[in-house]
């Protein structure tokens, strides 16, 4: 069980390389995907987990989300999905998190939504 | 619908709103007949009598901005839908806190409608897998 601090430091190195990376948006996406906090016991180490992805989101824009979203694996779109739906639960830049999550229904289908429902290891 | 009166002039960012709300109520209303693991043959909603963690499933929290948001609670053979809608100034408010209390009067009238709202939303669903086999699920879906 890794506790908050490593998992926090685990965050704050994949901030800094989403920022780094925020020119090409599908490596962004992609970098802000790796090592969910599946074990962390802290609601705030997961809000800051979002923020990291939100960031990387929001700054692809509106016609690449397709393309960005066909390049990820399954298991990344099923993790994108629980990243919304964690996102959207605060208020911010709900705007554009919906509209991931239209596109990524339409690509990835229900069944990414009923894994983000059932599935034990949440974001 | 209040919803629908309060936002005309933000109809356009109101519809994601509502598409991703449809979609995941799509993926959570699969629901069958689960007769409680804790009472003997005793029939409850999950998702109210909240017994066994495993049988709850991850709820859902769609936020719109700080004032209209809505949370999906599924569960294996029920599902609570709960809504909080945008009240602008205190007129509003008093308006939808008589039309909510209007609509739960009638419950029974509405079946899938919840006497109560849950605490912090305006009003709340309750859906069962009883309901689903009798009604069309698209239709549920629309109706909420």
């Amino acid at each position: 069980m890794a506790d908050e601090g490593t998992l926090r430091e685990a965050i704050a190195s994949r901030d800094k390389q989403v920022t780094s990376l925020l020119s090409t948006p599908p490596a962004a996406v992609k970098a802000a995907l790796t090592d969910p906090p599946y074990t962390s016991e802290s609601d705030e180490t997961r809000k800051m987990s979002a923020k990291v992805v939100v960031k990387a989101l929001v700054a692809v824009p509106e016609k690449e989300i397709g393309s960005v979203i066909a390049g990820l694996s399954g298991t990344e779109q099923d993790l994108l999905m629980k990243y919304i739906y964690r996102a959207l639960e605060g208020s911010e830049s709900s705007q554009q998190l919906l509209k991931w999550h239209a596109v990524l229904t339409e690509k990835a289908g229900m069944g990414c939504i009923m894994r983000a429902l059932s599935e034990s290891q949440r974001v | 619908e209040l919803v629908h009166l309060g936002s005309l002039i933000m109809a356009n960012t109101l519809r994601p709103y509502l598409d991703c709300i449809r979609q995941t109520l799509n993926a959570s209303m699969c629901l069958r007949n689960f007769p409680s693991q804790l009472v003997e043959r005793h029939n409850k909603p999950e998702v109210e009598s909240r017994g066994s963690k495993e049988l709850l499933l991850n709820p859902i929290k769609i936020c719109r901005n700080e004032n209209e948001m809505t949370l999906i609670e599924p569960s294996v053979n029920s599902i609570r839908v709960s809504v909080c809608i945008k009240q602008a100034d205190e007129i509003e408010e008093i308006l939808t806190h008589k039309f909510s209390r209007f609509l739960m009067q009638r419950a029974e009238q509405f079946v899938i409608l919840r006497r109560k709202a849950c605490d912090g939303y305006d009003i709340s669903f309750l859906v069962t897998h009883s309901h689903l086999e009798q009604m069309w699920k698209h239709k549920l879906v629309d109706f909420i």
